[in-house]
């Protein structure tokens, strides 16, 4: 685990060009989820975005914690096959005196290949803000996750989680890509019950020349009732 | 604001503390070494003369404690399971739809759409099991005497009544309906949120 770390803050600092922004902090979040009946399930979600540092890379900068924002979501899946859903949710982000709303939809299939697991995510969101042109955004996120013993997750034991994921962005007349790589060791009480801590690295602006680098610290926690 | 929001976040984050620990189906299977194995279980897969590396599992469940031996032969994924103390157990070998004769074949999928409408496999195995000396004939390709007992191991999925549900059932040699057991499915949740 220490190797992963080590190889995602090298590949952060390869990546820092002198001109390039970063920030740096924590992104708890609260993942409770209820099924219901027929196959349909509601999913909670709560995050928290706090800064502790941010600046220009090769530049001094002071550690300065920072409340960033939190996004309340919403969103209602539907299985469609063994492994597939589609989804419709609500996204309301408080930051500051401003609320942003996004609505989201996404088709997943997940599966598990003997003894790991992988998701495809195809998700589309619009994010619509005040005097501020609507967001459309295509991503595709690939997630798999490793038992650390056995050939299954099961409860008591620990697990390897990564996500790998592509933002396609339009606003107005411009186009953004983001990629982010999310590798996080996860421990599951139940299987209704798992916590999750590790990095989650995000390259925005990929497309301007001065991109904007994140590294966030990430703790989630999932939850079934 | 910000200040209420944080408070809101944590809030949120304690009140689940304690009801968030729900009871669920107890079952754990663990990587051991192969000096952790019984005598008997590792002289049976000496015999069987695979060519890759072996990963020996413990599997302790509702039904006791079993020994596991998982690898790759000639393409194919190869499970072999032994009791606790090493006595052999059965065969698992995991093949295509087509690997099946085809009269056999035929009857398994007239009993599935007997029973479902439409459905999805997922996985099959061909099971050996018998003595030790007939799965060894079997495997090695050998002249045999005795025939160990084949069947075939099916999961699949499929919608009952607005649901859907992942079964695996065992058919025998000739197609014929042995059993059928419902998988309990693991959550899903951390890998698409």
């Amino acid at each position: 685990m220490k190797q992963v770390y080590s190889v995602l803050i090298l590949f952060f600092y390869l990546l820092a060009d002198a001109q390039n922004s970063y920030q740096f902090g924590l992104l708890p979040s609260i993942n409770v989820n209820k099924d219901l009946v027929n196959d349909w399930k509601l999913n909670f979600k709560v995050e928290s975005r706090q800064l502790l540092k941010e600046g220009i890379f090769k530049e001094e900068s002071d550690f300065n914690y920072e409340y960033m924002q939190t996004d309340y979501s919403i969103i209602v899946s539907q299985k469609v096959g063994g492994n597939k859903s589609v989804y419709a949710g609500y996204l309301m982000r408080i930051q500051g005196n401003k609320i942003i709303s996004r609505s989201i939809q996404q088709y997943v299939i997940a599966k598990q290949y003997g003894f790991f697991r992988m998701s495809h995510r195809f998700s589309a969101d619009q994010t619509f803000q005040r005097s501020v042109e609507t967001e459309y955004r295509l991503r595709y996120r690939l997630s798999s996750e490793f038992p650390l013993r056995g050939q299954s997750v099961d409860p008591g034991e620990f697990y390897f989680k990564i996500n790998n994921e592509y933002l396609n962005s339009f606003q107005g007349k411009d186009y953004d890509l983001g990629i982010r790589l999310t590798p996080f060791l996860g421990y599951e009480f139940t299987d209704s019950n798992k916590l999750e801590y590790g990095l989650e690295y995000r390259v925005n602006s990929f497309i301007d020349n001065g991109s904007d680098t994140d590294l966030w610290i990430g703790i989630n926690w999932f939850l079934v009732f | 604001m910000p200040r209420l929001n944080f408070l809101c976040f944590l809030l949120t984050l304690v009140s689940m503390f304690n009801t968030g620990f729900s009871q669920t189906k107890f079952e754990q299977e663990f990587r051991i070494k192969p000096g952790d194995v019984p005598g008997s279980a590792l002289a049976f897969i000496d015999s069987m003369e695979f060519d890759r590396k072996i990963k020996w599992y413990k599997e302790i469940g509702h039904h006791g404690k079993s020994i596991e031996a998982k690898t790759r032969f000639k393409g194919k994924k190869y499970s072999v399971e032994f009791s606790a103390e090493g006595v052999f157990e059965d065969v698992e070998i995991e093949i295509k739809c087509t690997e099946i004769p085809l009269e056999t074949r035929r009857e398994i999928e007239k009993y599935l759409h007997s029973e479902y409408t439409k459905y999805s496999i997922d996985k099959i195995q061909m099971q050996y099991s018998g003595t030790k000396e007939s799965v060894l004939n079997l495997i090695k390709e050998l002249d045999i005497d005795t025939k160990p007992t084949i069947r075939y191991e099916i999961v699949l999925s499929s919608n009952i009544d607005k649901t859907y549900k992942m079964y695996e059932f065992l058919f025998s040699e000739s197609g014929d309906f042995i059993q059928k057991q419902e998988i309990v499915l693991r959550n899903t949740d951390n890998i698409e949120y």
